[in-house]
């Protein structure tokens, strides 16, 4: 689940008409997620984040499996996915059916397949390269399906797209740890609405999202959220 | 009554009209294995040295015997032969057993099927030798030692069938055969006169004595002799044999339907579902095509196997054409009942296991066998041993809840740890800075060390260092596992390495 931090987000100067649309997306973050998305990372580095998102939005999702498709070659060129990693974030790897195709290809044919099915929760897909057409498929697949499907994209991601929305992922320095001001807390991204349909005035607008391992929602977070780190608590040190 | 039949073999080349020998090298040198007919009509028998042979036919022709390839294009051959019957097996290096009870009639009648059998063996450039009998050993000496190259027993009849064949025809070691003769035995006929007793007493040891007893009672069916065929029949089959040869993608879709028609009639009538089912192509040169398909689930939905099987069907190559195709049901059960939640509630919440499990038979029929995986965690606090993926056991269960707790594990792990050059200011602590993939990054905030040492008892563990792994994060806010491989002065090799092991979000 991600918490956005909305500190950056000028909503003094918005319209009424465009505040409302703004308190819409805010509210639409915490719920279940619909439509097609595509997350791509600013550089190759922040892949990682890029599926954090994924995880963090298929999480809105409170039933059913998901189906995580990727190449064998994003596996040797990337990683393997971990469970304990999902587990971390607060997801269940149970629910995770993994596909690793022998190619692109497949991979999308295993992607198309899927968005049809009323099975399953969510689908996340890495895939480097999905022109028009294909994103186009996939939005007439949701429409008769309603599964939600997210695109993992490469950091060379650019150019039109029919998915509802495109998300920019960069990590960012971690939420300050309040056991210890030296090790990364709970980790932020900056995510920008790079592209929208659904939210079309708020496309560009960038937003400070937070990992939470509680079941949350998205809500307006104070500028105290970016403060000083409490310090330790006393307990710990009573012996 | 149980009714076998043997065929013999000889698959190898033959040149028109030539002596032609194989040669295998044994104990005493080099000796013919196997000769054609005119080197038989040479006089040239297995067993003779091939120095002799090569003196009495100068232009005597000879190959190295491949025993190994014999046993595989056998093998291949007694396959093949599941189309006269499901139960088949290789019997010595240059025989195939069949069960054929009950699958004369398919072909109309003992006398039709033998028929059959030597055409189809003869197609294939093959000299068949084939004997019918009641029992295996009967139909093993009529087989050999018949005087015409396809003998029938009538049922019933093995006995009369046997009496004129010399004793050899009952597979006695050969020190057993001789000892037989010497006391003027040498027709099957003979023992049958003699007492049992009495024929026992003629050896000096009680092996021999057994041997010729038990190998009687064999070839007369007195005694068991039961057949394991090289594969196991599937319970649930269903063959289509065509008029014509089958050449196209169409035919073969077409007979697929007729034969999930037969086969779900059958599945029903038992109440049951498969896991697997196999579709065989028989093609007319002897050779076999097959494809399969795996169901996460028991099922027997026919349109729907028809549509997983679809895409594979291009994989089927009808060759010069396919003559007869069968499909079978593997791993059968019980038709699961949709939904069953465990008692707990651990099944997860809102997901249709039914339309999961569809949906995933239908990815892996497009894309390969067992494409489809899930986590499964394993009792290891080895990150690299703790979990794996396994193929899709056909429902989703919760992850476990893991007993002991861990450090933060990162969402991706790297295939291989990738050495890194690091600058390190405490020679304990996390680096200062390090470079991976060619960009050097600066250490912002560090979290660890978590210290694994190896299991040591699994064995192997000398020399193995322990590895302390740190969460560290650049400048920039992206998350690394790090890994130290090795202590300073851990006294188990030089200075410790650095790696990447994974990457948090």
């Amino acid at each position: 689940m991600a918490r956005a931090i909305l500190t950056d987000l000028p909503l003094k100067r918005l319209s009424p008409q465009v505040e409302g649309e703004a308190a819409r997306l805010e509210d639409r973050l915490g719920k279940p997620l619909e439509g097609v998305h595509e997350i791509a990372p600013a550089a190759f580095a922040d892949m990682a984040a890029a599926l954090g998102l994924a995880v963090g939005f298929a999480q809105t999702r409170p039933h059913g499996g998901w189906l995580w498709v990727r190449t064998r070659r994003q596996r040797l060129d990337l990683g393997r996915i971990s469970a304990r990693g999902l587990a971390a974030l607060g997801a269940d790897p149970g629910r995770v059916m993994l596909v690793e195709t022998r190619d692109h290809n497949a991979a999308l044919r295993a992607i198309d397949e899927a968005a049809r099915s009323r099975a399953i929760g969510a689908v996340i897909a890495e895939v480097d390269t999905a022109d028009f057409t294909f994103t186009r498929r996939l939005t007439l697949a949701h429409e008769a399906s309603a599964t939600p499907v997210i695109l993992v994209r490469s950091w060379r991601t650019e150019g039109a797209t029919a998915a509802h929305n495109r998300w920019r992922v960069a990590a960012a320095p971690s939420a300050p740890n309040p056991f210890d001001p030296r090790a990364p807390g709970r980790a932020r991204w900056q995510v920008t609405l790079e592209r929208s349909r659904a939210f079309p005035q708020r496309a560009g607008e960038t937003f400070l999202m937070e990992m939470d391992d509680a079941p949350l929602r998205v809500r307006l977070v104070s500028a105290l959220a970016d403060g000083a780190p409490e310090t330790r608590p006393h307990h710990a040190l009573a012996g | 009554m149980e009714r076998l039949k043997r065929a013999r073999t000889t698959p190898w080349p033959v040149e028109d009209g030539a002596p032609f020998v194989l040669t295998e090298t044994c104990l005493h040198g080099r000796t013919l294995a196997a000769v054609n007919e005119a080197a038989r009509a040479l006089g040239l028998e297995p067993g003779l040295r091939f120095t002799d042979a090569r003196a009495r036919v100068p232009e005597l022709v000879a190959e190295e015997l491949d025993r190994e390839a014999d046993a595989l294009a056998l093998k291949r051959l007694t396959l093949w032969m599941t189309r006269f019957s499901p139960l088949t097996a290789m019997d010595g290096p240059d025989g195939i057993r069949l069960d054929v009870t009950g699958c004369a009639h398919l072909f109309g009648g003992e006398e039709a099927f033998l028929a059959a059998m030597k055409r189809a063996l003869e197609a294939l450039g093959l000299t068949p030798r084939l004997g019918m009998a009641d029992s295996a050993g009967a139909a093993w000496a009529l087989s050999r030692y018949g005087a015409e190259p396809v003998m029938r027993a009538e049922p019933g009849r093995s006995r009369e069938a046997l009496t004129s064949l010399p004793i050899s025809a009952l597979r006695l070691e050969a020190g057993t055969v001789q000892v037989l003769r010497r006391f003027g035995l040498t027709r099957i006929g003979q023992l049958f006169t003699i007492e049992r007793t009495a024929l026992a007493r003629r050896f000096r040891n009680r092996e021999a004595a057994q041997d010729v007893l038990l190998r009687l009672d064999q070839a007369l069916g007195v005694r068991p002799e039961p057949l394991i065929p090289l594969k196991a029949p599937a319970r649930f089959t269903a063959r289509i044999s065509g008029p014509e040869p089958l050449l196209s993608l169409g035919g073969i879709e077409d007979t697929l339907s007729r034969l999930l028609t037969e086969l779900t009639r059958q599945l029903e009538e038992a109440g049951k579902g498969a896991r697997r089912f196999i579709l065989t192509g028989y093609r007319s040169d002897g050779t076999r095509t097959s494809v399969s398909l795996a169901l996460s689930r028991p099922g027997r939905d026919g349109r729907a196997i028809a549509k997983l099987f679809a895409p594979r069907l291009e994989a089927m190559d009808p060759g010069f054409g396919i003559d007869l195709m069968t499909l079978s049901a593997h791993g059968t059960g019980p038709l699961e009942a949709i939904a069953s939640p465990l008692p707990d509630g651990a099944a997860l919440p809102g997901a249709d296991p039914a339309e999961t499990a569809a949906l995933v038979d239908r990815l892996n029929a497009r894309l390969g066998d067992d494409l489809v995986a899930i986590f499964t965690a394993h009792e290891s606090h080895l990150p690299g041993r703790s979990e794996a993926l396994t193929p899709f056991p056909g429902t989703l269960t919760p992850w476990p809840k893991t007993s002991h707790r861990t450090g933060p594990r990162p969402l991706i792990v790297l295939d291989r740890p990738e050495p890194v050059e690091t600058i390190a200011i405490l020679p304990d602590g996390p680096p200062a800075r390090f470079t991976w993939r060619r960009v050097t990054r600066s250490v912002a905030r560090a979290d660890g060390p978590e210290r694994i040492g190896p299991e040591w008892w699994r064995g192997k563990a000398d020399g193995v260092r322990a590895r302390d792994y740190y969460r560290v994060e650049d400048e920039d806010g992206h998350r690394y596992w790090l890994m130290r491989e090795g202590l300073y002065d851990d006294q188990r090799g030089g200075t410790p390495r650095w790696y990447v092991c994974g990457l948090f979000p």
